[in-house]
């Protein structure tokens, strides 16, 4: 704090209070079932149980699953190979499990990029109030300092919004969250065709063939509108006035101003 | 984050039990408000296609502040955006674009795009273009019996405005522009920058039509504390007043009411325009043609926001060196891209400039 009168208790124990409800908030952690380290060791914790199922019947079983275990990783199922009569669903269910693995990750990044802009934000609200108690005009209000506060957020988050950084995990988060969709997707297509049902891809197709079709009726019965050309065609200018941005020409603007 | 009263004796804050009954009140106030109507002012359906919907306004008596005005024989086409309902144009009686228009002699009609369904997933930017926009011009230019049309492009309309004026420059008569991107890779343009590393090719694979609700949430986004906290914050106050209250659900109701977007048309206009800049670069064809701003030559009125965060100035003023027009006017206006509409000030000062500029070229 600057030198001047001090500031507000109450406006402290605000920006203190958010601080501790950023630090109990923590980014999600990722799941189980994607983190292979996690799977394996639960595994290993399993068959080491003692279970008397483990180690009666299935006891040449297991044993033998146990020494196939890689290392200390376990192996998960994702990391299981894809192939017999039903190597395709697995293979796409390991590839949902990808997915769904790599967004989570992506996800609690991006919650940590946020809870950082959360963080700095606080830090230039304290600054600000501190300044404009050193100007003898500390906040005067509840309703006052929120308003403050969302400014400083919004400053720090168009900040860093616009890095490149930033656009890049945003953009890589999105593209998780589509392959996620496609990924489950394709399972969806393969329950539908066992059910009999139509899928998305049998109806794009209809789609598609009814459009052009559509199109083609539409351009045999219209009156002259925008004819396509051939690729490579370029329309003539047609007759006018116009002349070459280069030439002088008034450009006219009204203004407005703030009242 | 919510606000945290404290009751310690130099508390400057409001009783918090004061506080607590104001948002008990703006609850019971929001829970009886009934529904809220928008788009007040008479029109009639006068064509169809597909999900298309053009609709001509009633004429209305002249406003009050001018009331000598002549008529604009020519007709005003309103192209608005895929991405918003249009009756932002119309929200209420004393928030209404249209109304202003109409007041002022401006024969209005307005085109509404519907809400795409999966059946639409593959309408192009050629399709709404191309057709849907010319059979509109082609409609109303057979019911008047001329040649061309006004055209008024909002926004992303005002994109596909200028694309079609440059490939049919001979149907439009004047052309107004209102919060237009052409340029899409101004520095300042944050949607464009995240669109530029997202694979909207699988994206629309996969989602077909791309949900309303996801482009909502990408443009709240783009302001998260004001639009997502403060907003809010504020309802606890103006609930008291059933007006202000009305308003405000007004508005809530049209920034929620996103329809989907067509999955091609939307895929082409993030690559070809946020991606690739093909307009302003002068590379994009539709139809086989390309579109050449230069071949603007009608007059042009290019109405922007100076401190819209969605369309930055830059992003419509690049429109000065794209066009040959030797008629180019540019009206700025002090305020946001929604404010340009609802905004009391907006009332007072578009309505009149936009007819007052039609007339003088009518």
């Amino acid at each position: 704090m600057g030198a001047g009168p001090e500031r507000p208790d109450w406006v402290s124990q605000w920006i203190q209070g958010q601080r501790l409800l950023l630090q109990q908030w923590r980014p999600g952690e990722v799941s189980a079932l994607s983190d292979p380290a996690t799977f394996g060791q639960n595994l290993q914790a399993f068959l080491a149980s003692g279970s008397p199922w483990i180690e009666g019947a299935g006891a040449q079983i297991f044993d033998l699953w146990r020494t196939l275990l890689p290392g200390a990783g376990g192996g998960a199922p994702g990391e299981w190979p894809a192939i017999g009569p039903l190597g395709q669903q697995l293979g796409e269910l390991q590839a949902l499990n990808a997915a769904v693995g790599e967004y989570e990750r992506l996800a609690a990044e991006w919650t940590a990029a946020l809870t950082k802009v959360h963080q700095e934000a606080l830090d230039l609200l304290s600054r600000r109030t501190a300044e404009l108690e050193n100007a003898g005009r500390p906040p005067r209000s509840a309703r006052e300092l929120y308003d403050l506060w969302v400014d400083c957020g919004e400053q720090v988050y168009a900040r860093v919004a616009h890095s490149e950084a930033h656009c890049r995990l945003v953009a890589d988060l999105g593209n998780a969250g589509i392959r996620v969709m496609e990924a489950r997707q394709v399972l969806i297509e393969r329950w539908l065709k066992h059910l009999d049902l139509p899928t998305r891809s049998e109806v794009n197709s209809l789609n598609l063939r009814l459009g052009k079709l559509e199109r083609e009726v539409e351009r045999l019965h219209a009156p002259a509108g925008i004819a396509k050309r051939a690729p490579g065609k370029r329309a003539g200018r047609p007759a006018s006035s116009a002349k070459t941005p280069s030439d002088a020409r008034r450009v006219r603007s009204q203004t407005t101003r703030r009242k | 984050m919510a606000m945290q009263p404290d009751a310690s004796a130099t508390d400057p804050l409001p009783d918090p039990a004061g506080f607590g009954r104001q948002v008990l009140k703006g609850l019971e106030a929001l829970r009886t408000a009934g529904e809220v109507l928008t788009a007040p002012t008479p029109r009639d359906v006068v064509h169809r296609q597909d999900k298309l919907v053009l609709y001509r306004y009633r004429p209305l008596p002249a406003a009050v502040d001018d009331p000598g005005s002549t008529p604009v024989r020519t007709p005003l086409l309103i192209c608005y955006a895929l991405v918003n309902r249009p009756y932002m144009l119309d929200l209420q009686e004393d928030r209404s674009l249209i109304r202003g228009l109409l007041r002022r002699g401006v024969d209005v009609y307005l085109i509404d795009w519907g809400a795409p369904d999966g059946a639409d997933r593959f309408l192009s930017l050629e399709d709404y273009i191309c057709r849907y926009l010319d059979r509109c011009v082609a409609h109303v230019c057979a019911s008047h019996a001329i040649d061309r049309v006004n055209l008024l492009g909002v926004c992303q309309g005002g994109t596909f405005s200028l694309c079609y004026a440059a490939l049919r420059p001979e149907r439009i008569h004047n052309l107004v522009t209102m919060v237009t991107p052409v340029d899409f890779h101004t520095p300042d343009n944050l949607l464009a920058k995240w669109a530029r590393g997202i694979d909207i090719d699988a994206l629309v694979r996969v989602a077909g039509n791309v949900p309303g609700e996801l482009l909502n949430s990408v443009f709240l986004s783009l302001q998260p504390f004001r639009q997502l906290g403060q907003k809010y914050v504020g309802l606890a106050e103006l609930a008291a007043d059933p007006v202000q209250l009305r308003n405000f659900l007004r508005m809530e109701k049209w920034i929620f009411d996103s329809p989907d977007q067509a999955g091609a048309a939307f895929r082409q206009f993030v690559t070809w325009f946020y991606r690739e800049n093909r307009l302003r670069a002068g590379s994009l064809e539709l139809g086989g043609q390309r579109v050449d701003l230069a071949r603007l030559a009608m007059p042009v009125l290019n109405v922007y926001a100076t401190r819209d965060h969605l369309v930055p100035p830059a992003a419509s003023l690049a429109l000065r060196e794209l066009v040959t027009t030797e008629d180019y006017n540019e009206h700025a206006f002090d305020g946001g891209h929604i404010g340009i509409y609802v905004s009391g000030r907006a009332q007072r000062e578009l309505p009149p400039a936009i007819a007052g500029w039609l007339r003088q070229r009518d």
